[in-house]
């Protein structure tokens, strides 16, 4: 093929090919419907997460005492006054507060997000890169992270710095998001591990050793961007898992503190109410459900997009 | 095998010591103590406390102590319950909360590889939809959402089975509603997973030949699909059974059953230092040794599979 299409072709086809290596998984990707869907609720979340301080009608903190005075101290029930979703027996306006919820539940998964990239990533690399020893005790440290309890190694660490400086950033929520990142990024640092190691036996890297490229360059320029795709399928999978335990987590009273307004806690805050309000329930369960959902589609098609072995399955 | 089993074995000793000395160091630097009340205690007493319990004793002393009560299989004194040994409060909440466990487990087995066998089978028809609806059901559905509607809906409205309690098989209308709430994620993650294991499996050349040469349908799913499928489904087994025998926080605290779950975060508030540390040690024992049984199962259903 080559000797017959002749010198002038050969850099055409080169940079098509080249492109087309994300351009495929991209057009694969629009191609997914429910991954579609996903996607655009995910940039609707991480929006409002951004926006919600502009476009809430209230602050989210605001008791709004003669409305709730008038209506004999109970919740205002939804879409029948100026509260869209009515709103708590505080008289606070649920809507509003549900943004706060969603910055909050966006920030969780950047957050544990970013955690759970800088310490797996270079943590599987170095495993795979070294081998042997250094392999056999990073790995063996991972099991000791993994064996942990989640619920109460999180609840312990953020007790145990809640005095400190970092404990106190962002009205001790970034502890607890940190401590979430500390328990998840084992299954990353597996992940990066298997990549490489299957990476590390290829021809180019072989190639690349031999004309005296430094291993740094090695790992970070010819591994990593080729174990790209499955981790960010993986980071994007893990952030249904962040916003779970950090809504678990609020929900039972540790994180996010009153009057902030994390999913789990307006969720814990309407449970008296179940039966005579129930929006207050509903609502934020909804809101929990919808962002599980759209990034779980989203991964999953990011993988079925990104993952070579699935190729020209659908 | 055996020599790796017992490589194996030996390695659960070091991960434990590793796990118990974080959480014991974590557990200390935490500010307050067990004796730290509403109305705060003469300084005498919390001294005479201190010294009674050996809370006094330097925290090398003090973790050694633990240690060597542990290997002795006594877990230590309870601060807040104050006539209970930590023995006596895992012995008694350890049957509850391995019950409930196991028939979560059992129920997401049962219900959760059909759904994904099924659903693999008629990818992309109806049977298909309606599975990946459940497991969608059952992955965006926090276990606390799902328990506080469970019990409103089928307790309180329906009055169709008890709001609280466990009475294990002595009355078993108090077991459905947690092992439902504790198992609907569970089912969800198995039926992905099954389904998308076979997926994959369909494509093997392997079912092509049995295809191709002429198969019933019916053994060719059972013999040639499902077997396989099945070998990477057995790893995420491990891990989930560990998690659901150590009970869970949420369940146990909405419908009131008396395992050990419940512990998990009161015992951090409480500083009942000897309360978090079993209940660590327990977690890290159970994920240690499932995770060692699924790998040597592993190797039983794939004959491919080696350790040396």
């Amino acid at each position: 093929m080559a000797n017959r299409t002749g010198t002038l072709e050969q850099p055409a086809v080169a940079e098509r090919r080249s492109a087309s290596l994300w351009g495929d998984a991209w057009r694969r990707l629009i191609r997914n419907r429910l991954a579609v869907v996903g996607g655009v609720l995910v940039l609707t979340f991480f929006s409002l997460a951004i926006l919600g301080p502009f476009i809430a009608p209230y602050e989210y903190q605001a008791q709004h005492l003669p409305e709730i005075l008038a209506n004999n101290n109970r919740p205002i029930p939804p879409f029948g006054s100026q509260f869209l979703l009515g709103t708590d027996n505080l008289g606070r306006d649920l809507f509003s507060r549900l943004l706060d919820g969603a910055q909050i539940s966006m920030t969780v998964a950047l957050v544990v997000q970013a955690v759970v990239l800088l310490i797996g990533l270079p943590i599987g690399a170095a495993a795979a890169w070294f081998g042997g020893r250094v392999d056999t005790y990073l790995m063996r440290f991972t099991d000791v992270i993994y064996a942990f309890p989640d619920l109460l190694f999180i609840i312990l660490l953020s007790v145990a710095f809640r005095e400190t400086f970092f404990g106190k950033a962002m009205n001790g929520l970034l502890l607890v998001f940190v401590a979430i990142g500390l328990t998840a990024w084992v299954g990353m640092a597996r992940l990066v591990r298997g990549q490489l190691l299957s990476l590390k036996e290829t021809e180019f890297v072989e190639a690349a050793r031999a004309i005296g490229v430094s291993d740094f360059r090695i790992v970070t320029r010819h591994l990593l961007p080729n174990a790209m795709g499955p981790m960010i399928v993986a980071v994007t999978l893990g952030i249904p898992g962040a916003i779970l335990a950090e809504a678990t987590l609020a929900f039972i009273g540790i994180g996010a503190q009153a009057p902030r307004a994390s999913w789990g806690s307006l969720v814990a805050n309407g449970q008296p109410f179940l039966r005579s309000a129930p929006h207050l329930v509903i609502f934020p369960a909804l809101a929990v459900a919808t962002a599980l959902i759209s990034f779980t589609f989203l991964g999953d098609g990011l993988r079925d997009a990104l993952d070579p072995k699935l190729k020209g399955k659908q | 095998m055996l020599g790796y089993i017992v490589r194996r074995v030996l390695w659960i000793i070091p991960v434990l010591f590793v796990v118990s000395l974080i959480t014991f160091t974590l557990m200390h630097a935490a500010p307050g103590g067990p004796w730290d009340r509403e109305k705060k205690l003469p300084a005498s007493t919390i001294a005479h406390l201190d010294a009674k319990y050996g809370l006094d004793d330097p925290i090398h002393i003090q973790y050694l102590t633990w240690v060597g009560n542990m290997v002795r299989g006594d877990l230590g004194p309870s601060y807040k319950y104050i006539d209970r040994s930590v023995n006596d409060i895992v012995a008694d909440g350890i049957g509850t909360t391995a019950h409930l466990g196991i028939m979560a487990f059992l129920l997401s087995v049962i219900i959760g590889i059909p759904l994904g066998v099924i659903a693999a089978l008629r990818h992309n028809g109806i049977p298909d939809y309606l599975a990946t609806f459940v497991s969608v059901i059952g992955i965006a559905t926090p276990s606390f959402v799902a328990a506080i509607l469970l019990l409103v809906f089928f307790s309180v409205t329906l009055r169709w089975f008890p709001t609280h309690g466990w009475e294990g098989w002595a009355e078993p209308d108090t077991m459905v509603l947690p092992t439902l709430a504790l198992s609907l994620f569970p089912i969800a993650q198995i039926a992905r997973f099954t389904r998308a294991s076979m997926l994959e499996v369909t494509r093997k050349d392997y079912v092509r030949t049995a295809q191709s040469k002429g198969l019933r349908e019916r053994s060719i799913v059972v013999v040639h699909m499902i077997r396989n499928a099945l070998i990477p489904v057995v790893t995420i087994l491990g891990p989930l059974l560990a998690f659901l025998i150590t009970g869970s926080f949420i369940i146990e605290t909405i419908f009131s059953v008396p395992g050990i779950g419940r512990y998990y975060v009161t015992s951090i508030g409480q500083r009942d230092y000897g309360v978090i540390m079993a209940m660590t040690m327990l977690y890290a024992a159970a994920i240690a040794v499932l995770n060692l049984v699924v790998d040597v199962l592993y190797a039983y259903i794939d004959p491919r599979i080696r350790y040396s």
